[in-house]
């Protein structure tokens, strides 16, 4: 049940058709695992928890870093040097204190992506190494969970969400890590943060059950110009993650 | 014939233009397409193309916003459009 100091906080979004005290009941039950929580994932974690998603499973390893500062909203400067997880728990609790967060100081792995899925109903995917996307979209296909997948680069992003059984995955788009791929890349911290808010909107969409997810399609989009793209992601028959799942009649 | 190529990510700042156009010979396919840009644009050629000089299977290829397995057989026609991106993890 919804507290009515919790109605009084959410009343604005309850507006939106569809929303209600229903929906917003169900972003207080909904558990939602975001791996790295840096530019992208940061936004992602700042809006859901804004947003009253009752659960945040936050997975982020290391220490703050003075680079980090330009695009990492929820890391500090008098944060430098310590923990990033800290730093996120504690920002996301000065926005919302309803909020439960959960906070992980390891970035996802084999040893721990089994667990950590297993305790999320949407998983998003916000990490920068392939490898890691990868693992997590394995798992969440193996436990037939929503990931939703968001990556940007220099002032470009693309956003999709792959539903297991539904939709290809993610090794369907990319079958494997690409070896031209490296680790610092350019980024504006307004980009990473507006596809972080289009993820977050789209976990939202996923719990309530309201709009169209971005289900099959990949939405494309590059701020030096504002050129959009959608287009339809392919399934690929040989896709070593999917290939076995039962996509019904399809 | 002419095709031109929508090129996204990395492979923009690689080619140093958005859209090259390249020209082909009837019935070539996408895979024929790209190795010509690749061929054009040197900078393009170690990401899109394998030590074998095939395409690799990581580069994405969308025709009429669908996306195609790099090595499509259906062949292009003049004014056919390609969508090029390399993978993106930047989060």
């Amino acid at each position: 049940m919804l507290t009515n100091a919790e109605k009084a906080i959410y009343e604005w979004q309850m507006w939106v058709p569809g929303i209600g005290e229903e929906g917003q009941q169900k972003l207080k039950d909904a558990t939602v695992l975001i791996s790295r929580c840096g530019g992208l994932g940061g936004l992602v974690a700042y809006e859901l928890a804004a947003a009253g998603v009752g659960k945040l499973v936050i997975a982020h390893a290391g220490n703050v870093k003075p680079s980090d500062l330009h695009r990492q909203l929820l890391m500090t400067a008098d944060w430098v040097g310590k923990p990033r997880i800290d730093s996120i728990a504690r920002r996301l609790s000065d926005l919302n204190p309803r909020v439960e967060v959960v906070g992980i100081p390891e970035n996802i792995s084999e040893d721990n992506v089994s667990k950590l899925v297993g305790r999320a109903d949407v998983v998003v995917d916000c990490a920068p190494l392939f490898e890691e996307r990868l693992l997590l979209n394995r798992e969440s296909v193996r436990q037939s969970k929503p990931m939703v997948e968001c990556a940007m680069y220099e002032l470009q992003f693309h956003i999709t969400t792959f539903l297991p059984s539904k939709s290809p995955c993610l090794a369907c788009l990319h079958p494997e890590a690409p070896s031209h791929w490296k680790r610092k890349f350019p980024v504006f911290g307004a980009v990473s943060g507006t596809v972080g808010c289009m993820g977050a909107m789209e976990t939202i969409k996923l719990i309530t059950g309201i709009g169209e997810p971005l289900t099959g399609s990949l939405l494309s989009m590059d701020l030096r110009d504002f050129q959009v793209m959608k287009t339809k992601i392919a399934r690929r028959k040989d896709c070593t993650v999917c290939a076995d799942a039962d996509f019904g009649a399809e | 014939m002419k095709v031109r190529f929508q090129l996204w990510g990395q492979l923009r700042k690689a080619a140093g233009i958005p859209a090259p156009e390249v020209e082909l010979s009837f019935g070539s396919v996408a895979a024929d397409a790209i190795k010509v840009l690749a061929d054009d644009f040197p900078d393009l050629q170690s990401i899109l193309l394998d030590d074998g000089g095939e395409v690799r299977p990581i580069i994405l290829v969308f025709r009429d916003g669908q996306q195609l397995e790099p090595h499509d057989s259906e062949p292009l026609s003049e004014g056919s459009e390609l969508t090029l991106m390399s993978p993106i993890a930047g989060g």
